[in-house]
């Protein structure tokens, strides 16, 4: 995976007080567009992948000098903007409502908010992948679309590689069957 | 991290690549700017701990206001006593007369019910 930046060096400015502010900036233009995308895979709307990106950079920003480099950059990274996502995702729900069952909700603003066929095929992959359990969709994207391996997919999402392949495997399956039953 | 808008993985939101470009540049301004905003904010403990004293000073405040000892009322009741005592030391006690020898002779008790009993309210328009 080719990064633009030595993380090493990166790492040392932002732990930095005096090289923090403009290691940030790097750090953001870098990273900054894949983590909206990985965000905007979560939640669907594109306010609440902007306000998640918000918390994202704060939370980045804020808690950069703590950072023990015992994971990597992105991995860190990565895990503060999965978590702003679900967040985000449970702010949409009420008391005792778990996220998976918001799923028709995040179904329609799929539609809503952008301008597509609705049978279209990408838009019918995104309603497939929206009935799976969030966690599996989340691992799902991470393997799909970020093309990480499952080493790092483990680290971000704190199960095992072996969990991860096996639901990857299942959610693949369940993929088919929903683009088979709706026409493709 | 690869590149997510691959072609053959392609999703249906139409932002722009230069909109999620300027939307990242804006959360990087954002989130500097409250950075250093919290960098001269008081800690939230150092508020907790602000009130705490100031609630332990109006606390000790109204207790020394309201307490017998402090209060006005308090103040004003000593001063009274301190006036009645010396008007008592003032009065004189004749043997002769018949009201001080009834005074003289009735317990405090009977002297507090007869002094209920003969009240009267002049300003009772029954009168």
């Amino acid at each position: 995976m080719a990064r633009k930046t030595d993380n090493g060096t990166l790492v040392e400015m932002l732990k930095n007080e005096a090289t923090r502010e403009q290691a940030f900036k790097t750090l953001m233009k870098e990273y900054g567009s894949t983590l909206y995308w990985h965000i905007r895979r979560i939640v669907v709307s594109h306010d609440d992948a902007e306000d998640a990106l918000q918390e994202t950079a704060i939370k980045v920003y804020q808690n950069v000098g703590k950072f023990k480099g015992e994971s990597q950059l992105s991995t860190w990274l990565y895990r503060i903007a999965t978590n702003e996502a679900l967040l985000t995702l449970r702010s949409h729900t009420r008391l005792f409502q778990s996220i998976d069952s918001i799923s028709d909700t995040l179904t329609s603003k799929l539609t809503a908010e952008n301008d597509v066929d609705p049978e279209a095929a990408e838009v019918l992959m995104q309603k497939a992948l929206l009935t799976l359990p969030t966690q599996q969709r989340i691992a799902f994207n991470l393997r799909y679309y970020d093309e990480l391996p499952y080493e790092e997919i483990a680290a971000i999402t704190g199960k095992s590689e072996g969990t991860l392949k096996t639901n990857y495997h299942y959610a693949t399956e369940r993929i088919k069957d929903y683009l088979k039953k709706n026409s493709l | 991290m690869a590149q997510t808008q691959d072609i053959n993985k392609k999703t249906p939101y139409t932002e722009s690549q230069s909109y999620v470009d300027n939307l990242v540049e804006r959360c990087i301004e954002q989130a500097i700017r409250r950075g250093n905003e919290n960098r001269f904010r008081i800690s939230p403990a150092m508020k907790i701990a602000s009130v705490a004293a100031a609630a332990a000073i109006v606390i000790a405040v109204a207790v020394r206001v309201m307490s017998p000892a402090g209060s006005m009322d308090g103040a004003g009741e000593n001063e009274l006593t301190a006036q009645l005592m010396s008007d008592e030391s003032n009065v004189t006690y004749d043997e002769n007369n018949p009201i001080d020898m009834v005074l003289q002779s009735i317990s405090d008790e009977d002297a507090q019910s007869l002094a209920c009993i003969s009240y009267v309210d002049y300003n009772d328009p029954d009168l």
